[in-house]
């Protein structure tokens, strides 16, 4: 017999047994979700439209996720949508203020998601698709994606990476109306993004996610309903992602999620985004509960062509699209679950505010009425079987 | 005081046992998922299934190579540590040995029975890498009957704390692996068989984590003329050892604790002086009932 290190040889040998494969989950999940938007109402003293009431969205979702064979889970959604209200088609400065016009007539529409995601378990990673298609009564867009990841290192290390493209095609309502409207009917536009990504375990309650993404946008990017809303029928957007998590022993279990993330696209706009959320796990009895509270910060510079003017030129860019200010916003948030049995019911709530003022760089004295605050809140059930 | 769920089943010719503390509906799932993964590794690595991976690379064998997986390469190279630590009394290819050791014949083999299976009692003459194995002689076999049963009971823990569950035990057929202490921290008390008696305890040690694994002269054995023949067989003799009636040991993994145990087996009288060296808790009896323990 060789001497001391037989114990300390076959411990590190046992340890180094690699589990079999990223393990394919083996239940069957039926899941039903309800949620609704709904946005504050737009100032009153700055809209010079009768409307003032914004989007309220019902959403409608039942998930199936189901193991096919051994190494295949396919994921399923159909979503159902019904939005109503009014939404901003320009802010201007009138004697120096900005003012708001609202479309006229409250909207309502419906939308209907369906996507399809099948996975395949491999013994060092897995390789999944997507195919999503939704169509509302003046927009309908398709996706086809692709996603992979690759444990190395013992499973240490996992290299994450996804690629996907979408068609979409506008049909506006009520063409007649306007000639944005007009111009933008039967047009395409086109996206392709990448992902790479890197996850890596520090310790044994610790793990970091670093990401790089690019994203095109190509085709008619203007929003038809706005009015001198024209902008670059381009857009090249890049984003550097980082997530800590760090899991805690404390009560049932906990962690802390946080990300940080930086934006920049060729439209101008740079934006950061700061998360922070503790996922609190306790067990009573046959229960168990998580409740997770969520903070997020969020901060962004105008687009070039974001303007206020009311009759800007023809021949030039210009939107005044809210979402391409300055601003920065605020989410709280909380999310709950409680799971008994085959059971589990959520229960979230979050509330978002955006500011002109709650930007970090490069604020603009411009007021933007349009800045839209709201509220979500979310019920639902997933049955495992 | 919180309830014990105890879920009983058969894997691996041997009484499996779950022993579990928590919330009821979490154990019970994960009793389907870990008694899954005992049976996924039974049913992958079984010498008495020919559509095992096992009876792939032995059908195989003086044929071509077979392709494994990672978990299969981590087996071998552990088999590879388990042979060289050994000095060569542990090799997996000495199943062949099965063939002329019958212990229900109450017959010994011959010498010259015993010989040409030596030949293909052979180790390093395997060819292996990460991906492939291939037995260069035909008619050579290899198994994990050594340590399977091990290996699957830490699977089985591993799957369990996946699970949620964070109390309980991982029992197959004597091979013991914690799954977490009991809720209020007082330990599991795991009794060792008496080699002379094995359906009494010799003696009770509490554990708090961890695994305990035991090998013994009474598992399978036959007597001729006043003397025990078991089924721990040395690779380079072909003949069972007879030095030992039982060892047990302590080690994290359950895996590591049974072939700490089985290579105590072989190593017979020099045993105790390398148990001493590997400072792993142990106990074990010889043949007359001496009992040498460091719990």
């Amino acid at each position: 017999m060789k001497k001391l290190t037989t114990f300390g040889a076959l411990s590190a040998a046992a340890m180094a047994i690699p589990s079999e494969a990223e393990v394919a989950p083996s239940d069957q999940i039926l899941s039903y979700r309800y949620s609704s938007y709904q946005e504050a109402d737009s100032p009153r003293e700055r809209t010079f439209t009768p409307e003032t009431g914004r989007y309220q969205i019902d959403v409608h979702q039942i998930g199936y996720r189901t193991p096919i064979g051994e190494s295949w889970y396919l994921a399923s959604e159909l979503q159902y949508e019904t939005m109503s209200g009014a939404s901003p088609t320009q802010t201007y400065k009138d004697d120096n203020k900005s003012v708001l016009t609202m479309s006229g007539a409250s909207i309502e529409e419906q939308r209907i998601d369906i996507k399809l995601a099948p996975k395949k378990y491999l013994v060092h990673g897995s390789l999944g698709g997507l195919v999503a298609l939704s169509k509302e009564n003046d927009y309908q867009s398709f996706t086809l994606g692709t996603d992979g990841s690759l444990e190395i290192f013992n499973k240490h290390t996992t290299l994450i990476g996804s690629l996907s493209v979408s068609y979409d095609e506008l049909s506006p309502t009520d063409v007649d109306l306007s000639t944005s409207r007009a111009a933008a009917d039967g047009e395409i536009k086109r996206s392709f993004s990448i992902y790479e990504g890197i996850s890596q375990v520090i310790d044994k309650h610790s793990t970091l996610q670093v990401g790089v993404g690019y994203t095109q946008l190509s085709g008619y990017l203007s929003d038809p309903y706005k009015f001198e809303d024209r902008r670059p029928d381009e857009r090249d957007q890049f984003s550097l992602t980082a997530q800590y998590s760090h899991y805690r022993n404390l009560f049932d279990g906990a962690a802390l999620h946080s990300s940080l993330r930086y934006y920049y696209d060729d439209w101008g706009i740079s934006s950061h985004v700061l998360e922070v959320k503790w996922a609190q796990q306790f067990n009573l009895a046959n229960y168990r509960f998580i409740i997770t509270p969520l903070a997020r910060y969020y901060t962004q510079t105008e687009a070039d062509f974001y303007s206020l003017e009311k009759h800007p030129a023809d021949d030039q860019l210009n939107s005044s699209d809210y979402r391409l200010s300055s601003y920065g916003a605020i989410t709280l948030g909380l999310t709950s679950e409680v799971k008994v049995s085959d059971w589990v019911i959520h229960l979230d709530w979050s509330q978002y505010t955006s500011r002109e003022l709650l930007t970090l760089f490069a604020a603009s004295d411009d007021e933007t009425p349009a800045l839209v605050n709201f509220t979500t809140f979310t019920v639902g059930v997933d049955y495992q079987f | 005081m919180m309830n014990f769920h105890q879920h009983d089943f058969t894997a691996m010719a041997s009484p499996c046992k779950f022993i579990l503390q928590g919330d009821v509906h979490t154990i019970k799932h994960a009793c389907d998922k870990a008694e899954a993964e005992i049976k996924r590794i039974e049913q992958k690595y079984s010498r008495y299934l020919n559509t095992s991976l096992l009876q792939t690379i032995n059908h195989n064998a003086g044929i071509k190579p077979t392709m494994i997986d990672g978990e299969t390469a981590g087996l071998l190279n552990y088999a590879q540590l388990c042979y060289q630590q050994s000095e060569g009394l542990f090799d997996i290819s000495s199943g062949v040995l099965r063939q002329v050791w019958n212990f229900k014949s109450n017959k010994l083999p011959s010498q010259k029975q015993i010989n040409p299976l030596l030949l293909l009692v052979d180790w390093p003459s395997i060819e292996w890498s990460e991906k492939s194995i291939f037995l260069p002689k035909k008619n050579m076999e290899i198994d994990f009957g050594g340590f399977g049963k091990e290996y699957a009971a830490d699977k089985a823990a591993e799957v369990f704390q996946q699970c949620g569950v964070q109390h309980g035990l991982v029992d197959l057929g004597g091979d013991i692996r914690i799954i977490g202490d009991k809720t209020d921290q007082s330990g599991w008390d795991i009794g060792i068989r008496n080699p002379k008696q094995p359906e009494h305890a010799i003696t009770t040690v509490k554990l708090h984590q961890g695994a305990m694994a035991t090998s013994g002269n009474y598992e399978r054995y036959m007597h001729v003329d006043n003397q025990r023949y078991c089924h721990i067989i040395k690779a380079n003799t072909g003949w069972p050892v007879n030095h030992w009636a039982s060892i047990s040991m302590l080690a994290p993994q359950c895996l590591v604790a049974g072939s700490l145990a089985t290579l105590a087996m072989l190593a017979e009288e020099q045993a105790l002086f390398w148990l001493q060296e590997q400072d792993v808790p142990y106990l074990a009896i010889d043949i007359h009932g001496n009992q040498h323990s460091s719990f």
